[in-house]
């Protein structure tokens, strides 16, 4: 499997991942605990722990720990690269299709 | 001296040019008054019109909702975003207080975009989490973190269209800012307007009256004085006395006439 479907496959591994890129993507400089975060998004703290840690892990989502509470952020730079990346993979997908 | 333009041609007339350079700024009013119009607008044109980039950090809606109600006065935020003119920053107000609350939240976007401009929208929701008595200190921190790497800040606080229209802020937050703008519903000829008045300006001389303005679908914008009426500010709006005596004499030659 290539990089480029890992990513892929990470991004639409859960409904809930789903749910926080979106959350982001419109809410680009949304600076919130994990709890805050899961409560705009409907859902609360602990189902969202192994989605932000892919999410994380991926670099779109950064970490960080404001008075010993940890915080998430949107790296806007690492999103615009995962974005280029996803777009690639969906033409490859397509060309694909079309052989 | 430095001033930093509102780009609201009128208001800056009456801020003899506009706000000074690093001076707190208090946009205070009662809900719907316009307030977070007005702190917007400054940022965009800021941007667009003064090439000063802004950061506009928010408490209580989430970006998404800001952009489409800027939308609605033809600003775009997401482009000033992608051309790194502006930030919409959202966090909670518990965040901001913690220590080095506003490094860890501000300090990247600060160091990436140099802004002159912050919003804070607003302070009444850091009330909400510190004791009694210890929001000026927290605010004070809070503005000369902002002062001190030669950001302008303007912060709004929701007043109260209360009685006693002289304290806008039951906190004592007024102390704390350099300029006050106040911005009012008021009741005149038995139909609802807004008023618009600069309170205090350290440092700097002001227009003293009382403005009437209105949003529009461009934003704010500032109209005539209330002349010729009195207690506007309290909230029991009179004609002046000048302008009774003048009626009267109106009304007296009025009737003369016909009589003739």
């Amino acid at each position: 499997m290539t990089t480029e479907n890992r990513l892929f496959e990470m991004l639409i591994s859960t409904e809930a991942k789903g749910d926080l890129l979106v959350l982001f993507y419109k809410n680009p400089g949304l600076i919130d605990t994990h709890k805050a975060v899961a409560r705009r998004i409907g859902r609360i703290a602990k189902s969202i722990e192994a989605d932000v840690r892919d999410l994380a892990t991926l670099g779109i989502l950064k970490v960080r720990q404001i008075g010993g509470r940890e915080v998430l952020l949107f790296d806007r730079s690492k999103d615009r690269e995962t974005q280029e990346t996803i777009v690639n993979q969906l033409k490859t997908l397509k060309r694909g299709r079309e052989a | 001296m430095a001033r930093n333009k509102t780009g609201v041609p009128e208001l800056d007339e009456m801020l003899r040019g506009g706000f000074m350079d690093k001076d707190a700024v208090m946009v205070a009013g009662s809900a719907g008054t316009g307030k977070t119009t007005l702190a917007m607008e400054y940022l965009v044109n800021g941007a667009t019109q003064f090439g000063e980039a802004g950061i506009y950090l928010t408490f209580e809606q989430l970006p998404d909702q800001i952009y489409r109600d800027a939308e609605n006065f033809g600003w775009d935020l997401r482009k000033l975003e992608a051309e790194d003119k502006l930030r919409v920053v959202c966090t909670s107000p518990d965040l901001l207080l913690e220590p080095d609350g506003e490094e860890q939240l501000l300090g990247e976007t600060i160091k990436e975009l140099r802004p002159r401009r912050m919003v804070i929208d607003s302070l009444n929701h850091l009330e909400m989490y510190v004791p009694q008595g210890d929001l000026r200190k927290k605010a004070y921190r809070i503005l000369m973190y902002i002062k001190t790497r030669g950001i302008s800040p303007l912060v709004i606080w929701e007043a109260q269209q209360g009685a006693d229209s002289y304290a806008v802020t039951q906190a004592g937050m007024s102390f704390l800012v350099d300029c006050l703008v106040l911005l009012k519903f008021v009741e005149i000829d038995s139909s609802m307007k807004k008023a618009l008045v600069i309170m205090k300006m350290r440092g700097s001389d002001h227009d003293k009256r009382l403005r009437e303005y209105e949003i529009t679908a461009h934003g704010l914008r500032v109209a005539a004085p209330f002349l010729g009426y009195e207690g506007i500010i309290t909230g029991s709006p009179h004609r002046s006395l000048t302008q009774e005596v003048a009626g009267a004499w109106d009304n007296a030659f009025t009737k003369t006439k016909h009589k003739h």
